[in-house]
């Protein structure tokens, strides 16, 4: 095709390659605002950006497109990216003896000085060892040498990378956006000393010197957020459970905190994003509004590990979002956040959003809603058209197992703002709940429908000429999966048996014509639970599976369970030993060196005031001391976003 | 089409260049490819009304994917006039690697059958080592008398596989069609669409067939035909590059002009 200015000669590609698979775009790259630098002379630093799924969902992610523009904004820096090609693109490549390749330039993965994964999901793990493969880059950090690339890793399962900590060289806890430049910072000087010695002074004016990839990396490991998991030793009692987790290096912190941007309007808003040539699943830009969640509901991870909340100001919204929009020519902004009611300004955002997107035909989108008279009346004027779907998370059946995961709102509250949306012309709502939460029992599992059947009613008490389009009412249930770094870190999972039973009754319980249920695969659910919690006897595991043919373990269809559990019995390990154990209030979890700024004592106390069913305010309502203060930054000082 | 919808005030047609990665590009995806183009430069498309408005634009005939072109037309509805030659070089500035416009013209939107409608042919480069011998064989069997210079090929289709005979859908077989200029067709801006004279050099037949909604063939039908009938191996068929040079409509007398 193009001359692809890079040092490496890029990859050939044949068509009858690109002819075999589907939806070869893809594979190419080309869309508008992809970054391709000159980098003959090899002079700049290669960053691939690998998100272990499909294009099309690695594509939808904010978090890509937020680094890949900051990344590329260094003058020393060129920021490639490369996805889980499907199955058939995998297959395809081998018989060809094609490496895994970048889309801007083509050029082999194995050539990259960093090859940076995102870890949005536990069951994205195998997908993160077929790169690697296709790659030609060997799986475990151990077996890496100098001409290796740096595989490092962020994202959410960060939070807990125990099980795959053997597969990278480091990983960054937190935030990238500062500590990935500083991280930069110190692989230009040892870049520059030929990967030899080397001597640089850290951001905080800490001075490092070192020798070789060891040396790189034991600098690397006194950046803030920065963790290397090769210079930490973890010992198990004969039982399994951790007895500690010890830094093996002098000088390598005992326990890595999380890095946080305490104003994010000094965070660069993604504007000049990219835009892809194929349909991906959320097509759209995204305006991040804040980051954090003050709601502190029991089993959400997101809100325990984000903290404390910062927000951006309306001002810099309004004009990021006018920047984005001309930038991408997309027809859809989204606001983005973990609860978007929260906002402080949220109604004049979104009516000088909508003012300024009318003229340009482009429709603005506002997940995550709680749905209230205000959200009814937004929405209203945000879809002069469409009302077709309206969705609404109460995640439990009854008051009391609401108040048992902090999840603040009444059934009246509900029926009240669905009474509101029918009569405001929307018909069809679709409810979230999850199975299986502590203290949990058959009668909550039955009030799921009885919340449904309230809803119908609801509906049904409506005048006739008011309904004009059938009630269309979905109730969708997940699995709860107890989470690293959350009130429930100590809770068992339900077993698979019981998640069957527990679905069948519901399955029983909502017949009815206007009324479908939708469920999520079991099986997945229990292996997220058993990866989300587990430690480093799990790598084996992990390879084991890939190696017996484990990919795209988050696509129910492709989720193969019998292969893991003979993966775990190889190993002489067990899953419910992960998944379904009750620990003690005293155990060492495997992920407790690292720091997301809130205390473990703060999760313990709330886990008793869970099974106590006593309510937690929210930040704003009354700090709980949760210990994320120590970040200095948003809720905790004070600090909204000004008007 | 274009001339009924309400909120087009006119209708420009424009012509356009896809190479490099944009040839993998699906028809339904172009189009959306297209719409954010016209955003982002933005030009005054019409758009339709609905749920869910999108632009006013029609493609002569749309590319399988994998297909390059060097010579292809749309039409696209603006809800106000300007200066076509301007509109042609930002909607080209705006459009990603490999697509390119290079001409515009306003059309008369009164009445007639539309752009689509009125296609009638298609010409195709055919790039691989052996094109040329591969043609001579084909134009060989086909010169032949009755059935035995017919060409049955499996079409796979909605209802199944079918056989059909592309004999009487190839127009013309050029064993050694002239090597591609280096830019886009002639006036042509074809900015970023490079396809290096190493490429255009190659070993290239050219064809000249039917296309359209009453017959259209296909291009990887006649590599098909090539596979069967010529001996080209089945991988170098399908690694071939495949390159559409004209399109042609109606014109007075019979006669097949370019729309443009
Ligand atoms: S310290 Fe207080 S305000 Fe800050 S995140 Fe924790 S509970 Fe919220």
């Amino acid at each position: 095709m193009t001359n692809f200015p890079t040092g490496v000669p890029p990859v050939e590609l044949p068509r009858r390659l690109l002819r075999s698979v589907e939806k070869p775009a893809r594979y190419v790259g080309g869309e508008w605002n992809q970054v391709r630098k000159d980098n003959r002379d090899g002079a700049l630093t290669r960053f691939a950006f690998c998100f272990p799924d499909v294009y099309e969902i690695g594509m939808s992610h904010l978090g890509l497109r937020i680094l890949y523009g900051l990344l590329n904004d260094r003058e020393d820096t060129a920021c490639e990216r490369a996805f889980a090609p499907w199955p058939d693109m995998a297959e395809a490549l081998r018989r060809e003896g094609i490496p895994l390749f970048s889309l801007e330039s083509r050029t082999p993965l194995s050539a990259f000085d960093f090859v940076g994964f995102t870890l949005q999901y536990e069951m994205s793990y195998t997908n993160v060892l077929l790169m690697l493969r296709l790659a030609g880059i060997p799986l475990s950090a151990a077996e890496r040498g100098l001409r290796d690339p740096l595989v490092i890793g962020g994202g959410p399962c960060a939070v807990n990378p125990e099980p795959m900590a053997d597969c990278f060289d480091l990983l960054v806890l937190g935030e990238g956006e500062e500590v990935l430049g500083e991280l930069l910072d110190l692989y230009g000087a040892w870049r520059r000393a030929g990967r030899g010695a080397f001597q640089a002074v850290l951001s905080d004016g800490t001075p490092v010197s070192g020798e070789g990839r060891e040396g790189f990396l034991l600098a690397a490991a006194r950046i803030p957020g920065i963790y290397v998991p090769a210079f930490y030793d973890v010992d198990y009692l004969p039982d399994g459970r951790v007895a500690s987790v010890r830094p093996n290096r002098p000088g390598v912190p005992e326990r890595v905190l999380r890095r946080v941007v305490a104003h994010l309007d000094r965070a660069p808003l993604p504007t000049r994003d990219l835009v892809p040539n194929l349909e991906v699943v959320h097509d759209r830009v995204f305006l991040e509004l804040f980051r954090g969640c003050t709601r502190g509901c029991r089993f959400c991870q997101a809100g325990f590990i984000y903290r404390p909340v910062r927000s951006r100001s309306p001002g810099a919204l309004a004009a990021g979002a006018r920047e984005a929009l001309a930038a991408t020519g997309c027809g859809e902004l989204a606001l983005l956040s973990l609860s978007t009611s929260d906002y402080p300004a949220l109604e004049p955002l979104a009516d000088t959003l909508l003012a300024d997107m009318e003229p340009r035909r482009a429709s603005l989108s506002l997940p995550s809603l709680r749905i209230d008279s205000v959200s009814l009346g937004l929405l209203d004027r945000a879809s002069r058209v469409r009302k077709s779907g309206l969705t609404f998370a109460p995640e439990a059946g009854t008051q009391r197992l609401r108040d048992v995961i902090n999840k603040g709102v009444t059934e009246e509250d509900l029926v009240r703002a669905m009474g509101q949306a029918f009569a405001g012309g929307w018909n069809g709502v679709k409810l979230y709940f999850m199975l299986g939460l502590p203290e949990e029992t058959d009668d909550d599992v039955a009030g799921i429908a009885r919340l449904a059947r309230a809803v119908e009613t609801q509906y049904r008490s409506l005048p006739r000429e008011t309904r004009k389009r059938p009630l269309s009412l979905t109730v969708s249930t997940s699995v709860f999966v107890p989470k690293p770094h959350t009130p429930f870190q100590w809770e068992p999972q339900i077993p698979l048996a019981a998640m069957k039973e527990k679905q069948r009754t519901l399955r029983g319980l909502l017949q009815g014509k206007s009324l479908s249920y939708q469920w999520h695969e079991p099986a997945t659910s229990f292996w997220e639970a058993v990866l989300s919690r587990g430690d480093r006897r799990l790598w084996p595991v992990i390879r084991d599976a890939f190696e017996a043919g484990c990919l795209f373990d988050s696509w129910d269809d492709r989720f193969r369970l019998e292969t893991w559990l003979a993966a775990m019995e190889r190993h002489g390990l067990d899953p419910a030993f992960y998944a379904n154990r009750v620990r003690d209030p005293g155990e060492v979890f495997p992920w407790d060196h690292l720091d997301m700024g809130v205390d473990k004592s703060f999760l313990l106390e709330e886990n008793r005031r869970a099974h106590a069913g006593v309510l937690t305010p929210e930040c704003r309502t009354a700090c709980s001391a949760c210990g994320a203060a120590c970040f200095g930054a948003g809720v905790c000082v004070g600090e909204e976003a000004a008007g | 089409m274009t001339a009924q919808e309400p909120n087009a005030k006119r209708t420009f047609r424009i012509r356009f260049a896809r190479t490099g990665p944009a040839a993998w590009i699906g028809h339904l995806d172009l189009m959306r490819v297209f719409e954010r183009a016209l955003r982002r430069a933005c030009l005054p498309a019409a758009f339709t009304q609905g749920f869910n408005p999108h632009p006013v634009m029609t493609f002569a005939l749309p590319l399988g994917v994998g297909v390059e072109t060097r010579d292809d037309y749309a039409e696209i509805g603006l809800s106000e006039d300007m200066d076509p030659a301007l509109f042609a070089r930002r909607l080209s500035a705006a459009l990603p690697e490999g697509l390119a416009v290079s001409q515009a013209q306003a059309v008369a939107s009164e009445g007639g059958p539309g752009l689509m409608a009125r296609v009638r042919a298609a010409e195709y480069r055919l790039e691989f080592p052996g094109a040329s011998a591969a043609c001579r064989r084909l134009l060989d069997r086909m010169a032949r008398p009755g059935d035995d210079g017919a060409l049955p090929v499996e079409k796979k289709g909605k209802d199944g596989v079918r056989t059909l005979d592309l004999r009487p859908l190839v127009l013309s077989l050029d064993p050694a069609p002239p090597a591609l200029p280096a830019a886009g067709p002639a006036g042509g801006v074809a900015q970023a669409t490079p396809v290096s004279a190493r490429e255009s050099a190659r070993d290239a037949l050219s064809a000249l067939v039917a296309a359209g909604s009453r017959e259209n063939l296909r291009p990887d039908l006649l590599l098909d035909a090539l596979v069967r009938y010529a001996g080209v191996p089945e991988a170098v068929a399908g690694n071939a590059r495949i390159l559409r040079t004209g399109l042609f409509v109606d014109g007075p007398g019979g006669t097949l002009v370019r729309p443009m």
